[in-house]
């Protein structure tokens, strides 16, 4: 027991210095950190289910794969196989999580066994195939795995991936059933064409993210020198940003909207603000902490950060939001080439006390596909916007303009 | 149109600043010679770019025509001129020739496209101070503030011009005294701020010139001009101060 509870303080810790102090003193059970449930509680509820399933040798259908980044080129990769049949298909494909608790997700993903194998990225080795074949099905594909030892019980956080559960190095694995691999996949993956356009015309023909994500990820596409297994953290970023370039090129085409609109969703202790404005395509992006939450215990101001770009787009990678940055602009994207318009967007991010665990970057992207999808207020000004999204903002928003690109800047038009 | 230039340092620079910010633009041909009016996509920034026929080495405009230009591609193209090379444009009704003459002809056709005719309306502005400076002291000063801040202030008083900026990670300030100025006019105080990213682009094209013509209000947009043979200036927009 006190053992489970190292490797949960362990991975908050990696990911949220400031709690450390606290969840050691609370040990889980007071709460002190505001959660409506203690994530350490919940990993220790799915723990036992888990650990009645986990054995040397295991059967189940394998809906994804995972590739590590960790030592790059030699990277350690391998499919996950659900330990629930029922739930396969929904524990590797968050498009479908939106609403779910975060202990939901952990307990979902918990169910799921990732094999690990050393291997170089550009190798054809038969785990990397078969990784392939996995990544590529469109429904998971029943896997018989050998490990060298019981995977043991573990859950681990990143801010990039979706939560990982147990996992061990692999001894032995073969399909079981038949991969269901789209014809359309199939073509691309054997044409020579640069990942990017197979990336561009996958989307075009309905695949979504996430499955774009796992497809990129094996190594399937690219030029022939060039096909190599991409670690699934960058794989992520790269399919966003991909295609919200390719998306860019299409909505600065469109006429642009003639009000200025606000959409909003919170979920998991994120909240979001969307503003569209009616000028030519720009983007700028915020990530707000409230002063004295846990994340930033001891700090007076609140933590906000920011990062924008212009018509053209950017070149240089969003340091300070990272994958974020990315996953909200496609989804506002996608929104734009609904409307076919193209408006300039500002998208405000708070993240709440609650938010303890990361759990990926997709949260990001489904929150803002899901506020997208709402019906917006709208406006005739810009003021009259900011002050609508100012009444919801937990951060005042003058601390937002004072740092930001878009909304501070006059135009020429102002003074004609 | 038919027009050389033996130098084409001032063509290149220019496009190197311009093609930055505006990625399409008419370029109108007359007897007058050349000129680029043009507003980034924002509308932050608008451009005026004159080659005056009188500063190419051979100028010839029959009648009047304007080119539409894809700005990146052009200046694509003049990077591939030599510092001996000169530059021959040619322009029908379909296509820009960029012929550069050096030790081997090379000819670079451009197909004209279709910009949108925007009706650009240029402000009235009246500012309260202007000084020029050496375009070299401007872009250093830039990037000097770019050190602390995304964001650019520039103020005057009757003593100096200064060009400051501050961010959570300190502040920088440049000042440039009266007398160090090649020339110095201040009506009243001024001072308005502005996007580092912008003046980055503009002051690129600083050595074409032997000075930097910065005319300011209070939070009224720029005016910076750089004069010599052939004359760029760019409106600047600024943004709004926050305490």
């Amino acid at each position: 027991m006190p053992e489970s509870r190292c490797e949960i303080v362990r991975a908050i810790i990696r990911h949220m210095p400031m709690s450390k102090e606290l969840c050691l003193r609370c040990k889980g059970g007071r709460l002190l950190c505001g959660r409506p449930a203690c994530p350490l509680l919940a990993k220790l509820m799915v723990r036992a289910p888990v650990e009645a399933k986990l054995g040397e040798h295991i059967f189940g259908p394998s809906p994804g794969i995972f590739v590590g980044w960790k030592g790059y080129p030699r990277v350690l990769a391998g499919p996950l196989t659900a330990l629930e049949e029922e739930k396969a298909q929904l524990c590797d494909n968050p498009a479908e999580w939106y609403g779910m608790g975060v202990d939901e997700i952990v307990r979902m993903r918990s169910m799921l066994v990732r094999s690990k194998a050393e291997v170089d990225v550009r190798s054809r080795s038969k785990i990397a195939e078969l990784s392939q074949e996995i990544a590529l099905s469109c429904v998971p594909t029943d896997t018989e795995v050998r490990f060298e030892r019981k995977p043991s019980f573990s859950v681990s956080f990143s801010p990039f991936t979706q939560p990982l559960g147990p996992s061990a190095p692999v001894k032995k694995i073969e399909l079981a059933g038949n991969p269901r691999i789209p014809g359309r996949v199939c073509s691309l993956a054997e044409d020579e064409v640069s990942a990017t356009h197979a990336l561009k015309v996958l989307y075009d023909s309905g695949y979504d993210v996430y499955y774009l994500t796992r497809v990129l990820s094996s190594g399937a596409l690219g030029l022939e020198e060039k096909r190599r297994m991409v670690p699934t953290r960058w794989s992520i970023t790269a399919v966003d940003d991909t295609l919200g370039r390719m998306l860019m090129k299409q909505v600065r085409g469109y006429p642009v909207l003639n009000e200025y609109r606000v959409y909003r969703s919170t979920y998991l202790d994120n909240h979001f603000e969307v503003l569209l404005m009616p000028r030519r395509w720009e983007y700028e992006m915020f990530e707000g902490w409230a002063p004295n939450t846990l994340w930033t215990l001891g700090l007076e101001k609140p933590a906000i950060n920011a990062e924008h770009e212009g018509y053209h787009g950017r070149s240089d990678y969003a340091e300070s939001e990272g994958g974020a940055y990315y996953a909200a602009r496609l989804a506002v994207l996608e929104a734009l080439r609904r409307m076919r318009r193209q408006a300039g967007a500002v998208v405000f991010r708070e993240i709440y006390e609650g938010y303890i665990i990361p759990v990926g970057v997709w949260e990001v992207r489904e929150n803002v596909r899901r506020a997208m999808r709402s019906r917006p207020e709208k406006f005739q000004s810009l003021r009259e916007a900011l002050a609508d999204i100012a009444s919801r903002l937990r951060i005042p928003l003058r601390e937002y303009l004072s740092r930001s690109a878009l909304l501070q800047q006059r135009r020429l038009d102002d003074f004609a | 149109m038919r027009a050389v230039l033996s130098d084409a340092k001032v063509l290149k620079l220019s496009m190197d600043a311009i093609s930055n910010m505006i990625d399409e633009a008419n370029i109108e041909a007359s007897e007058a010679g050349l000129r680029l009016r043009a507003m980034d996509p924002a509308h932050v920034a608008l451009v005026d770019f004159l080659l005056p026929a009188g500063s190419f080495d051979e100028y010839e405009c029959g009648s009047e025509m304007v080119l539409g230009v894809d700005l990146d591609r052009l200046n694509t193209i003049l990077k591939r001129a030599g510092s001996a090379d000169s530059v021959e444009l040619r322009a029908d009704g379909e296509k820009l020739d960029i012929v550069l003459h050096g030790r081997a002809k090379r000819r670079f056709s451009l197909p004209l496209i279709e910009v949108g005719d925007e009706e650009l309306r240029v402000p009235e502005l009246s500012f309260l101070a202007a000084v020029e400076i050496e375009p070299k002291l401007l872009s250093e000063a830039i990037k000097d503030v770019e050190i602390a801040s995304e964001h650019v202030t520039f103020a005057c008083d009757q003593q100096s011009f200064r060009i400051s900026g501050s961010g959570d990670l300190g502040s920088v300030e440049v000042e440039i005294s009266r007398e160090e100025a090649i020339s110095f006019s201040c009506e009243a105080p001024a001072r308005s701020m502005f996007s580092i990213d912008y003046l980055r682009d503009m002051t690129r094209a600083g050595d074409l010139a032997e000075s930097a013509r910065l005319s300011i209000g209070n939070d009224i947009p720029l005016k910076l001009e750089y004069l010599g043979s052939a004359s760029l200036s760019f409106l600047l927009a600024p943004r709004i101060e926050s305490e």
